[in-house]
């Protein structure tokens, strides 16, 4: 069993790094990358929709958040861009944190429509507050990353090579992060929160604590997916803070199976595949994936991940 | 000091419309639990039904009944198919199944009428009266009085009759009404339909005083949101109240303050009162 698993997980590993030089084309490289992204972004998203078991609606808004502030960092203060990627994490966790402060104390719809809120003020105030964001027109030629090494000179990421190892990197902290979490005092503290709040603090778990943490956590590495978007597209605008991301979002973790990282895995790869080969008009697309949520609830509401270890775990009943 | 109260009059025919389809809202959280986020393409929908009917010369009034009429069964499919079989199930769902038909119903309509926004122009829309100094168009007007009338008639609806009762008797306990022989999936489709009733008297209401396109629904559904919250989900008469509020407070904030941040005012009110009262300024008793 343990050997399989680690021939299992080489050959993934030999596979992920050989992906640059399995002859695809340009475009399917970018799609390629872009569910990297989607992967990070759908993960932390997951962490609070699945582990948590709260609906936020903020997501875009860090997302936005982590990009205009490591664009502003890199082109306003010349900020190298290894340390602004993190820094955008961070701004968003601080975000998250002072939106989290009142929001996580209402109750579950509340939370749901404040977050909400929370993303519409957002894109207001990227539209808005022209002399920063440069308004409704966004920021062009975002410089794209150089990551500087001392000793060993510096990395400029251009080509689709250099962008895909980059994802892949943060793809890999991502999900070992989300991992090691679950599997942490935080993560049962998390689980014991969403299955039982009351009994969970009879027991001393301190929900509103945890709550803050989960949240935060995800608001950084939507902050970071944010900020590794703007510097691969080389362009920000309020479309960053756009509700369909929501949409998007949901339809990754909940049909991919939320609480399961292979799942959401799953998800955001099909879900970046699937719309740029339909090649529909953004509404027309959007009317879809709102029949794709509709469905999805109604019939299927544990996700392509919740069936796939369902059929799974009874594999392993009938085997023992 | 004219000025004052022109503003106010304004935010008291807006108020009204926040009301009523905020009201809907909270009806169905209050007896389905359930937050309704495709309420505001109901009051879209209504807007758009009363623009068609209107164009191909069947007069006003008409097209205002055929608009809510075509509300209530469209509320009742959605409510049938989307709502009821996620009842019982985890909390979010149904959530999610009426974001997911908000997104249907949002993007079909830019599909199929293009975002471009439509007028309709009806003579109530340019009618202007003069109540002591503060001029209003005849239609916001009867917005007021339509709105007065709706929530008188509702509160006897729900105080006095048997369907009413039994909305009561569910919004306070399910169990206890099963026993008793209480229809609870017929009182269900009721508030729902309803509820969309009111979101299209709302839609169809505003079509001659506003710009008819495919988002005003989820605009105005997200300020509906915050009158809810901040009347105490489920309480009819604080969210009325709270409606108003934010209907006034967003008046003088885009006369005095600003118009570019115009659609964000209602939801920083909701903020900072959810930061002082999470449970709304009115509370929430048991029941509607």
């Amino acid at each position: 069993m343990r050997i399989s698993r680690l021939l299992v997980l080489t050959a993934v590993g030999i596979f992920l790094l050989g992906i640059p030089y399995f002859g695809f084309s340009a475009y399917v490289m970018h799609i390629i990358i872009f569910s990297g992204v989607y992967i990070v972004f759908a993960l932390s998203y997951d962490i609070v929709v699945g582990y948590l078991g709260m609906l936020s609606l903020a997501h875009p808004a860090f997302y936005g958040v982590g990009g205009y502030t490591s664009v502003l960092l890199v082109m306003r203060l010349d900020v190298p861009y290894i340390i602004a990627l993190p820094i955008a994490g961070i701004l968003a966790l601080l975000v998250a944190l002072a939106v989290g402060y009142p929001a996580l104390r209402l109750s579950y719809h509340s939370f749901a429509i404040v977050t909400l809120a929370f993303t519409l003020i957002m894109r207001a105030v990227w539209i808005n507050w022209v002399s920063l964001t440069n308004g409704p027109m966004g920021i062009p030629g975002v410089p794209r990353p150089v990551i500087d090494i001392p000793l060993l000179g510096s990395i400029h990421v251009e080509t689709s090579t250099g962008y895909y190892y980059f994802v892949l990197i943060l793809v890999i902290i991502t999900c070992l992060f989300v991992y090691l979490m679950i599997h942490s005092r935080v993560g049962r503290a998390l689980l014991s929160i969403r299955e039982n709040e009351v009994l969970a603090e009879t027991l001393g778990v301190n929900a509103f604590k945890y709550r803050m943490i989960a949240f935060a956590i995800g608001a950084f590495f939507a902050g970071l997916a944010g900020s590794f978007t703007a510097h691969y597209i080389t362009f920000i605008g309020p479309e960053f803070t756009d509700f369909y991301y929501v949409t998007m979002l949901l339809i990754m973790v909940i049909l991919g199976g939320s609480g399961t990282i292979h799942g959401v895995i799953i998800g955001a790869v099909a879900f970046t595949f699937i719309p740029e080969y339909l090649r529909i008009t953004p509404e027309f697309r959007d009317v879809i994936y709102g029949f794709v949520l509709l469905l999805t609830i109604t019939l299927m509401p544990e996700g392509i991940g919740g069936k796939i270890d369902e059929i799974l775990s009874r594999r392993r009943v009938r085997a023992s | 000091m004219e000025t004052f109260f022109q503003l106010l009059a304004n935010g008291i025919a807006f108020g009204s419309i926040y009301a009523m389809v905020a009201v809907g809202l909270t009806i169905v959280f209050g007896i389905l639990e359930v937050v309704n986020f495709a309420q505001g393409e109901f009051y879209m929908l209504a807007a758009y039904v009363t623009f068609l009917v209107y164009i191909s010369q069947i007069p006003y009034p008409i097209a205002i009944v055929i608009a809510i009429g075509l509300m209530i069964i469209t509320g009742l499919v959605v409510e049938r198919f989307a709502i009821r079989p996620l009842i019982g199930r985890a909390w979010q769902l149904p959530i999610l199944s009426t974001l997911g038909i908000s997104i249907i119903m949002q993007n079909g309509a830019i599909v199929i009428w293009t975002p471009n926004p439509r007028t309709i122009i009806i003579d109530v829309a340019n009618i202007n009266v003069n109540i002591f100094g503060i001029v209003l168009v005849l239609q916001k007007l009867l917005i007021i009085l339509f709105a007065l009338a709706l929530f008188i008639g509702l509160h006897l609806f729900i105080q006095k009759t048997k369907t009413g009762k039994a909305m009561r008797a569910v919004s306070q306990n399910k169990e206890a009404c099963r026993i008793i022989g209480i229809d609870v999936p017929r009182i269900s489709a009721i508030t729902f339909a309803m509820g969309a009733g009111l979101s299209g008297f709302g839609g169809a209401l505003v079509a001659p005083v506003m710009a008819i396109h495919p988002v005003m629904g989820i605009l105005l559904v997200l300020k509906c949101f915050a009158a809810v919250i901040m009347g105490g989900f489920g309480n009819i008469k604080g969210t009325i109240y709270a409606a108003f509020i934010l209907a006034i407070v967003e008046s003088f904030a885009v006369a005095y303050l600003s118009l570019q941040y115009k659609d964000i005012f209602a939801f920083l009110v909701m903020i900072i009162i959810l930061l002082f009262k999470p449970a709304g300024l009115f509370g929430r008793k048991v029941g509607i």
